[in-house]
């Protein structure tokens, strides 16, 4: 079996990364835009363990593993937020939310 | 063999702070159940709840237990940093020194006020959730004491992330606040401004993530001294690029600082007085610890791009304050304006290193903005919690002849403005004059220029905010009611500004051996 070589796998990190950007920046639906940003933080854990299985390191592993929980973590105050926006606005947009003038 | 317990004891005030907050939830969890009325048996349904939740029992009064509770438990965290020993954790990821211990004091500091000053707004807003609010604030507290001291990429992100999350939570508590005719617009406000927090603040974080993702691909390690042997490459100037513009996001320099002046309009005063500073110094101290004590060596890659976002970050935030009638917008642009002169103490270490003093003037600077800025926020939320005019909360027309009602607030509010605009003798004069001599010294010279060039602007609109409470015409002439807590909150952060304007030499060697101690 070939080994799957490292410049493919940071390609499509690099890919997912960017796909996920332009998500946050373009879609307007709050609950679209969190998925975006679960894009690219799997796109950080593709990078880290694909350097570190390339290269037999042990720290990139880890370091995935706690991008997880904190995924998590942020995904639930997330939601929770877009919960409370919902019940006082009845939206999921972010355009809709324009109390907050400049 | 590893020492269990004297890594205990270098941990002492995160590990502290952290069972401080699980404490508290679980004290907020248990006094309500002894003074919960008998006879209600039975499991309670949903609506039963939220009736509940609707009318407080009559007759208890949990008052400000809590309050009172996690202001001893952050005292107590401050007298542990001055017994908790200096050290290396086994493994080298966190390091107690000189520097770690003066931020940890700075930061608790910051958490004592920001809870003195929300106990008025607590029991008006939200007593009900009183609990989860403090034990929010320490846990934020963790993540920022744990920054202070973090020579690991991994603790930096898990303790960046700890810092921030709590405070998307923090912004939004005031979701349920009406005003006095029973309009939600407060409420609905604060829930758009963590909403908007929340975002940037995720956004950021996954760019920074990124880019710290590939800083370690390069090195093959996580710990941040080792940043220093990278090659230089088209790779480490994108890494760099990413770690740079994620943290320009989350402490707000331009281009990237749209959204504070939102999230600081929405989200409920005293917490804006907390995250308007402690979470900056600790986010620009990180950054610092990457920049400085990783990637020092590739100065090229940086150093350019950061310079043309600190004199943007200072041009727009003095020029967008300009035109502000509402005192927290107003700030928040400030405080852009503000980071963006920090930035000047880390060229002048990036550059001078041991030799110059661009790092302690920017831990002297910290200190300043703390004092002032703390205070000015606490001042405004004195004047929402007298009661000012619901069409005029918050705006600069509230502070309208306040000489005339409060001389005494009327004179804090003024101290802490000079300070901000770098007048002598106010500390924050003292704080500019540092950061300027270090870069003048380092070779900045025309940065310099600038930024004092610019800080004339500020002059306009703090002056402005001055000359409304002394010269305008007050729509009540009854002195302004405040709660002792605040109260003593404010004076001491006006007597801490004026007096270490009088006498900054007191903290001065305090900031040189923090420095020094870092740098070696």
């Amino acid at each position: 079996m070939t080994a799957i070589p490292l410049g493919h796998i940071l390609t499509l990190a690099a890919l997912l990364f960017s796909l996920g950007l332009v998500g946050v920046l373009t879609r307007r639906n709050v609950l679209i835009m969190l998925m975006s940003v679960e894009v690219m933080l799997n796109a950080v854990n593709l990078t880290l363990v694909g350097f570190s299985r390339y290269n037999a390191w042990t720290e990139g592993h880890v370091l995935a593993f706690f991008i997880i929980a904190v995924a998590a973590a942020e995904a639930a105050v997330g939601l929770a937020l877009v919960l409370s926006v919902f019940r006082l606005k009845q939206t999921t947009y972010i355009d809709d939310l324009r109390l907050l003038k400049r | 063999m590893i020492d269990w317990m004297g890594s205990l004891q270098i941990l002492a005030v995160p590990l502290l702070l952290t069972v401080s907050m699980l404490v508290l939830v679980f004290a907020d969890l248990l006094l309500p159940a002894a003074a919960q009325p008998k006879g209600n048996q039975g499991p309670l349904s949903f609506r039963d709840l939220r009736k509940a939740q609707a009318e407080p029992v009559p007759g208890v009064q949990r008052a400000d237990i809590l309050g009172w509770i996690a202001l001893v438990q952050l005292a107590l965290c401050l007298a542990a940093s001055f017994v908790a020993p200096q050290g290396v954790l086994p493994g080298g990821s966190y390091v107690h020194d000189a520097m770690a211990v003066l931020m940890e004091r700075v930061l608790l500091v910051a958490g004592i006020l920001a809870i003195l000053g929300a106990f008025g707004h607590v029991r008006q807003s939200f007593a009900r959730r009183q609990g989860e609010f403090y034990a929010l604030l320490q846990c934020s507290l963790v993540g920022m004491t744990l920054l202070a001291g973090t020579r690991d990429l991994l603790l930096l992100v898990v303790a960046f992330e700890l810092m921030g999350i709590p405070l998307y939570v923090l912004a939004t508590f005031a979701k349920t606040d009406k005003n006095a005719a029973g309009d939600a617009t407060p409420g609905r406000k604060s829930a758009e401004a963590g909403m908007k927090f929340y975002l940037v603040g995720a956004l950021s974080s996954a760019i920074t993530l990124y880019g710290v993702s590939l800083l370690y691909g390069l090195s093959g390690s996580t710990h941040i001294a080792d940043l220093a042997r990278i090659p230089s490459s088209p790779l480490l100037q994108v890494a760099s690029a990413l770690v740079v513009a994620g943290f320009g996001f989350k402490l707000g320099l331009a281009p990237f600082q749209f959204w504070i002046p939102d999230t600081y309009e929405g989200a409920p005063t005293p917490v804006v007085s907390f995250f308007s500073v402690a979470p900056k110094i600790a986010g620009l101290l990180a950054l610092t610890q990457i920049l400085l004590g990783g990637l020092l060596g590739h100065l090229q890659l940086w150093l350019p791009g950061l310079v043309g976002m600190s004199v943007v970050t200072m041009t727009a935030g003095n020029l967008l304050a300009l035109p502000q009638l509402h005192l927290k917008r107003l700030l928040a642009n400030s405080g852009v304006a503000q980071m963006g002169t920090m930035l000047i103490g880390v060229f002048a270490a990036a550059t001078l290193g041991a030799k110059g003093h661009g790092l302690s003037a920017l831990l002297f600077y910290f200190i300043a903005y703390l004092a002032a800025n703390t205070g000015l926020f606490l001042v405004i939320e004195t004047l929402a919690h007298d009661g000012s005019e619901p069409s005029e909360r918050d705006l600069i027309a509230s502070l309208s002849g306040l000489n005339r009602r409060s001389p005494g607030l009327a004179l804090a509010a003024l101290v802490c403005l000079l300070s901000l605009a770098g007048i002598p003798f106010a500390v924050g004069f003292w704080a500019k004059l540092y950061v300027f001599l270090a870069a003048w010294e380092a070779g900045y010279a025309w940065l310099v220029l600038v930024a004092v060039g610019v800080s004339v602007i500020g002059l306009f609109y703090y002056l402005r905010v001055a000359r409304s409470m002394y010269l305008g015409e007050p729509r009540v002439t009854t002195p302004v009611r405040s709660p002792l807590t605040l109260s003593v909150a404010v004076t001491a952060c006006a007597l801490a500004t004026a007096g270490l304007g009088l006498y900054p030499s007191v903290i001065v060697e305090a900031t040189r051996t923090a420095a020094a101690a870092w740098l070696h």
